[in-house]
């Protein structure tokens, strides 16, 4: 299992354009907020001091969501390569039963997640100290990098799902570009989800990712929160929570360590499936 | 002693039997050849024999043992279509698969490199190789957990004649070395000729089984064509019922024997001007049994 983990992380690491493309929405996601979506929204929240302060580490968190999602795609997306070409064949023939196998895809999924998450984290922090002065506390890193597991744990899982049902490349392409388009969305991050319809947010609201997005959010936001909302009203604290996707409303605004439940029973729920899949149904 | 034994296997889907009931008994350390037409049930089986495919009935008993994980350990594939991986290097590809096992050392992975003669090339990744050398490759990794019985499916397919030759140097050297037993599918019928064992397979079920000599004797005859001489003076001579007819290239003697088609020719030498002389080969063995060529 370890040999098939070690294996996959250098073919997905040497295959230089996959691994760009991987990042693509991410890197979209970075791009639009830069050119267009900032500008607006700081107009839209003069009032609150810093307010660059506090919607780029808002950025990065659904940033973050967006890049375990892709990333963990492209990686568990080997499993269905190697279906397609038969080298799962060559595997089964190993003493390594089919689900350690699948446990080896799952694990250089996890890693490819927490290795770029990691990257993505460093760059934005970088680009965004440098050009708004935005300053993180070195002690949220411990808490951080538990949230790059949790959320790599996570988006394997659901991608590992997809990924051991799907018997051709290209229906995975199609997969692929259905979900970087749409993760972008479901992390909130292209449009603040207070800003959409019932309808949309409700949706929203059934994807994990945005969970991540929110626990990330929690994270990087927290004390730039707490200064720049000192003189304002707490309700003005509320709302701006609210709409920018810190907590979800369900019958109230969900606490972090019920986005972690949340998140843990997915991916639970997600690596039971696929258990299933690959030891039941193989004929 | 038998390394491979199967009784009844089947493998059957909803509204079809790919492969019906086929009883094998091969003996170590023979080459075993195993012919059919496309769609004849070859693959299924192999992937049976190879424990990725299991079977709807029947048993397979591999050295001795019918559990799937222990047979594992006797076996090694030479897949149809390469398995291993492009952007690796050979070394990198043959090592990935050696942790996969539980045994298998640094020094087994120089020892298969050395043994398809790879040494050069080792450093290389995979995708970069030429069709031959992929599948030397190939056959080391086959080769990793030293295999009592060796399945290669298809392994030629697509090389030229002289990588082909070179392939059958190595892979009987390898036989021979290694002590191994080789259970080839092919679509090249002279590689067949030298198997000590060749069952054919069509629509699911083992219509002959035999030696190559076997199987030529009993279903194949000679053949003596006449491309130039006096045809009427030939005909006129023939002494008992022997079956001849025209064809556009001569006339055509089917001949039982080598020596009857000397006596005959002896016979008729003043009227022979120019002759062919074919023995039957594997080629005539499977259209006559499967009725269609195997390309």
């Amino acid at each position: 299992m370890q040999a098939l983990t070690k294996r996959n992380l250098k073919l997905y690491f040497r295959d230089h354009s996959g691994m760009f493309f991987s990042l693509l929405s991410a890197l979209i996601v970075l791009g639009l907020y830069i050119l267009f979506l900032k500008n607006g929204m700081v107009k839209n929240w003069q009032n609150i001091p810093d307010n660059k302060k506090l919607l780029d580490p808002w950025l990065m968190g659904g940033m973050l969501s967006v890049t375990a999602t892709t990333t963990t795609l492209t990686g568990a997306a080997q499993l269905v390569k190697d279906k397609e070409h038969q080298r799962i064949d060559d595997f089964l023939i190993t003493p390594v039963s089919s689900f350690l196998i699948h446990l080896g895809y799952f694990f250089s999924a996890v890693l490819i997640g927490l290795i770029m998450q990691s990257v993505v984290l460093c760059v934005t922090w970088i680009y965004f100290a440098s050009s708004d002065n935005v300053t993180l506390n070195l002690g949220i890193l411990p808490q951080l990098l538990g949230m790059l597991l949790l959320n790599s744990l996570c988006a394997s899982s659901l991608n590992l799902l997809i990924v051991v049902f799907t018997k051709r490349v290209t229906t995975l392409g199609t997969i692929s570009s259905i979900v970087g388009t749409a993760s972008g969305f479901f992390a909130g991050v292209y449009i603040p989800i207070g800003s959409l319809p019932h309808m949309a947010q409700t949706l929203i609201k059934l994807y994990p990712g945005t969970y991540s997005a929110s626990l990330y959010r929690r994270i990087l936001m927290h004390d730039q929160l707490i200064s720049s909302f000192r003189n304002l009203p707490a309700k003005e604290l509320s709302s701006f929570k609210k709409m920018l996707g810190i907590g979800l409303e369900w019958r109230g605004i969900t606490t972090a360590s019920q986005e972690i439940t949340l998140i843990l029973a997915v991916t639970l729920l997600a690596l039971l499936l696929v258990c299933v899949k690959v030891t039941k149904l193989r004929k | 002693m038998t390394i491979l034994k199967t009784t009844g296997l089947t493998k059957s889907y909803q509204d079809s039997i790919a492969v019906d009931h086929i009883d094998l008994d091969i003996k170590a350390g023979t080459l075993v050849a195993f012919l059919g037409p496309n769609g004849a049930g070859k693959s299924t089986t192999i992937k049976m024999l190879t424990t990725v495919l299991e079977p709807s009935s029947g048993t397979i008993t591999i050295n001795n043992t019918s559990d799937k994980h222990r047979m594992r350990e006797s076996i090694g594939i030479v897949f149809q279509e390469s398995v291993l991986d492009n952007e690796l290097t050979v070394r990198e590809n043959l090592d990935s698969r050696a942790q996969m096992y539980n045994h298998i050392s640094i020094e087994r992975v120089n020892e298969v490199i050395a043994s398809v003669h790879a040494q050069n090339f080792s450093q290389k990744p995979y995708g970069a190789l030429s069709g031959g050398q992929k599948r030397r490759v190939d056959i080391a990794r086959a080769l990793l957990n030293k295999p009592r019985l060796l399945f290669l499916d298809e392994p030629t397919t697509g090389l030229d004649i002289q990588t082909r030759e070179l392939i059958w140097e190595l892979l009987t050297q390898i036989q021979h070395d290694e002590k191994m037993t080789i259970f080839l599918t092919t679509h090249y019928l002279e590689e067949a000729e030298q198997a000590d064992d060749v069952y054919i397979i069509d629509h699911g079920r083992i219509i002959a089984n035999g030696t190559a000599a076997k199987l030529k004797e009993e279903h194949t005859q000679n053949v003596l064509l006449i491309t130039s001489g006096d045809f009427e003076a030939i005909i006129n001579g023939l002494t008992k019922n022997i079956a001849y007819h025209f064809t556009p290239k001569g006339l055509l003697f089917n001949i039982s024997s080598v020596r009857e088609g000397i006596t005959f020719l002896n016979r008729n030498i003043e009227k022979i001007n120019l002759f062919e002389f074919r023995q039957g080969s594997m080629n005539d063995v499977f259209i006559k049994l499967t009725g269609k060529e195997i390309r």
